[in-house]
């Protein structure tokens, strides 16, 4: 039947052996306590949810490079409207914010046929200014508990509420690209667009809906930032979407689309988390864990490539 | 061997993980001939082929050059004896210019063979272009020519390394009318100069047209070489496929259900401003075959139809419904088998199943979930119906032969039960044995009821299968043809040339 390649399980491989390096190493400065792994997700938690949704938009052949400045934009949203409306309005007005700016990123590209890394590259600094804008770079206290508990610092029992959001987020979406005609389609519209459209696919739409749920995902993981923070600040997200998009790659989702996986993903993004943290464990400066970090991706990705036939 | 032969290929043995793929296989070759080798896939050609540019290497056998035996252990020694081949998909970088891509690796060079000397390589490609009788500025990038140059091109480069064995495999695969026809010229003026030519073609017509000697090779074995001239496509065909299998290319005169309300309803159409029009209507169990040259419209018709285009006048109309995108022709019972199997017709990457389903999957879905497995029977259930030679539904689809990837593609809407069928230039780069099997799958579907829009740039193929040839010129209809009424495929010619 289907060939068993052991690339397509790298990521799952390098989270394996980086967890028993780190619990090896760092098993007495407290890597391994239950408090720290959960912090490992608390703190990956928004780049899992905008990597689910990445996911979807590499997938389909494109790229969103806007997320890290929409979910700050949604986060100063949500922060205002929350304070000034209650907590629906809060709720609705981020939500809506990342989905305006998903519209705009996938009309751009579906009906203008521009190239969504000139799109969404152009959309990141827009986006990033506005949020520096709309408040002068001061930041809103939020003072809404119910909001500050459900999206960031409650949990539920033991878990976090960060890492239900994410592990829920993970579930959606892997259920949806995975056992979903509207997953399919995405697939279908990545792997060879013409051919999708000759099977009766409207590749237009499939690439304007994975926007506006990558829009909406960075709506989402606004909320969780600055429910973590208890505040919202223009700097939210920024750089976010270079992790987003690492952890979709590490996860096995081909960057030219029509292949990958939200299980693959998401210890993608685990595994980022993992080492960061590991790293700060470690006694590393800011600078040092930048160097391995990226040293780390690029010799995880270049095991996860195929011998070219 | 004879005086004349240039390579001689004995007693040629090769297997692939304990599996013959050839049996003692003979080629032989004259000074400037052009001969054929046919054979359907698998009978070993290409391994053949490979073993002669030095790409795989032999189990037993010998190779003669001017009668001394030689080792063509690597592509680079192959190269050395003057054997080269030209790509079926070309070969050529498209951002570099004509001289460039001609001595890519071969540079002539400069101030102590340091630099590349761009003006000496532009003046040596434009020689060799003008050898072959198509000048062209050498500093013009690749990107700029039309494939039929890029052709031209890509034997350039063989000539600059002093080749005096071409293989072609497959070269007017993707050439247009008028392209074939300079090729043709090309073949003949190499011929004329010396140079030998091994010419790999499924289009029969065109063995006939150029080649001097045809090999016939099944099952890993050269079953038969014969002068062109003393063949007969009969014959051919028969060779090729073996005893008695070659009645589906025989025209058989069918008796269907008639029926008074057509499937399908062309209107005026015209596909483009100052274009057409063209109005027809296909009935149920009908067979119709649509001719023209290429660019004549063709296929913009049955895109038209299938709503991936939009009329620029008239009326589409399946079943008394009017069609205006791909959804409503599909909603109507409408398919349709695109002339490029490989980017139009399937996401090479995905499996079987996945292409299957994409087409279908409001049948394989159950609430919101696809049903994979249910897909799989019915996949599966395509994969004996069809003979096609995969591994599984999950298999992917890129390393299929042409004539497997298109029964899926044939598969993906049988599922639909289409009403209305439309299969664009269905065989092409097909073999001949999945050739034969396609043109009994169209028949099976018109005998099912459903009505049938064949276009094919293969007469016979075309007289073999229809119940009525339409002929187009310009995207206006010229002539309505029964197939009664066509005694020969010269006249079908002439009806679609005038």
């Amino acid at each position: 039947m289907v060939k068993f390649q052991w690339q397509d399980y790298v990521v799952y491989l390098f989270f394996g052996l980086v967890l028993v390096f780190f619990g090896i190493t760092l098993g007495n400065k407290g890597f391994l306590t239950v408090e720290n792994l959960f912090n490992i997700t608390r703190s990956t938690s928004m780049i899992v949810v905008m990597a689910v949704a990445m996911t979807f938009v590499i997938c389909c052949g494109e790229l969103d490079l806007s997320v890290g400045s929409t979910a700050g934009l949604a986060a100063l949203t949500a922060g205002y409207f929350l304070q000034a409306y209650g907590t629906v309005a809060g709720i609705l007005a981020a939500l809506l914010c990342g989905l305006v700016v998903g519209l705009a990123n996938g009309l751009f590209v579906t009906v203008g046929n521009i190239p969504s890394f000139l799109v969404t590259l152009g959309m990141m600094q827009l986006v990033r200014g506005l949020d520096m804008r709309v408040t002068y770079t001061k930041p809103i206290l939020i003072t809404n508990d119910f909001f500050n508990n459900v999206f960031g610092s409650g949990s539920v029992g033991p878990l976090p509420s960060l890492f239900i959001w994410s592990v829920l987020i993970a579930v959606i979406g892997h259920l949806v690209l995975r056992y979903t005609a509207f997953g399919r389609e995405v697939l279908a519209t990545g792997g060879n667009r013409t051919a999708a459209e000759y099977s009766g696919v409207n590749t237009k739409r499939v690439k304007l809906y994975c926007f506006l749920i990558s829009g909406a995902a960075a709506g989402l993981a606004g909320m969780l930032y600055s429910g973590m923070m208890q505040t919202a600040r223009y700097s939210f997200g920024t750089g976010a979407e270079l992790a987003v998009i690492a952890a979709t790659i590490l996860g096995g989702t081909s960057l030219f689309g029509g292949k990958g996986t939200i299980i693959g993903t998401f210890v993608g993004a685990l595994l980022i988390g993992t080492i960061n943290n590991g790293l700060i464990i470690m006694g590393l400066d800011v600078s040092e864990q930048n160097i391995i970090a990226g040293a780390i991706i690029i010799i995880a990705v270049a095991f996860g490539r195929k011998p070219v036939r | 061997m004879e005086a004349s032969d240039i390579l001689e290929m004995n007693d040629i043995e090769k297997s692939f993980n304990g599996v013959p793929v050839l049996k003692k296989a003979h080629f032989a070759l004259r000074k400037g001939e052009v001969h054929a080798l046919m054979g359907g896939n698998g009978a070993g050609k290409s391994t053949l082929m490979k073993i002669l540019t030095g790409v795989y290497h032999k189990d037993a056998g010998t190779i003669l050059l001017d009668g001394n035996p030689v080792e063509l252990a690597t592509a680079r020694q192959a190269e050395r004896h003057g054997i080269a081949m030209i790509y079926q998909e070309l070969s050529l970088i498209p951002t570099l210019t004509v001289a460039q891509n001609v001595f890519l690796k071969h540079e002539s060079r400069a101030v102590g063979n340091v630099l590349i000397n761009d003006a000496e390589s532009g003046r040596r490609a434009k020689l060799l272009m003008e050898e072959l009788g198509h000048p062209v500025d050498p500093r013009t990038p690749i990107e700029q020519l039309s494939v039929g140059m890029c052709q031209m091109v890509e034997v350039a480069k063989a000539l600059a390394k002093k080749a005096r064995i071409l293989i072609m495999d497959e070269p007017t695969s993707s050439l247009t009318d008028a392209e074939t026809e300079i090729l043709f010229q090309l073949v003949n003026r190499l011929k004329r100069s010396g140079i030998s030519i091994i010419y790999i073609s499924h289009r029969m017509s065109e063995i006939f047209t150029v080649c001097d000697r045809v090999t016939v090779m099944r099952d890993g074995t050269s079953v038969r070489t014969d002068e062109c001239r003393n063949v007969t496509m009969e014959g051919l065909i028969e060779s090729m496929l073996g005893k008695g299998r070659s009645v589906a290319f025989q025209w058989q005169e069918r008796d269907y259900q008639g029926s008074e309300r057509p499937v399908l309803e062309v209107h005026n159409l015209s596909v483009e401003k100052g274009r057409g029009p063209v109005s027809f209507s296909i009935y149920p169990g009908e067979i119709v075959g649509l001719a023209g040259l290429l660019g004549s419209g063709r296929t913009e018709i049955a895109e038209t139809i299938f709503g991936m285009r939009r009329a620029h006048d008239g009326t589409v109309s399946v079943n008394g419904k009017a069609i205006h995108t791909t959804r409503e022709a599909i909603n109507a019972g409408v398919g349709l088998v695109p002339e490029d199997r490989r980017t139009q017709g399937l996401v090479l990457d995905h499996s079987l199943l996945a292409n299957f389903i994409l087409p279908n999957l409001e049948f394989f879905t159950r609430g919101s979930f696809v049903r994979d497995g249910a897909g799989a029977r019915a996949a599966t259930d395509f994969i004996q119906r069809l003979r096609i030679k995969i591994r599984g539904p999950e298999a992917p689809v890129r390393l299929l032969s042409g004539g497997n990837q298109q029964k899926i593609v044939l598969a993906k809407w049988l599922e639909r039960k289409p009403r209305l069928l439309m299969l664009d230039e269905p065989t092409m780069g097909v073999d001949i044995g999945a050739k034969s099997d396609i043109l009994q799958i169209v028949r099976d579907i018109a005998n099912g009821g459903a009505a049938v829009l064949v276009i094919s740039s293969e007469l016979e193929e075309l007289l073999a299968m229809s119940d009525r040839i339409l002929v187009i010129h310009d995207g206006k209809l010229v002539h309505d043809l029964n197939r009664k009424d066509i005694p020969s495929e010269e006249m079908l010619h002439h009806a679609i040339q005038d």
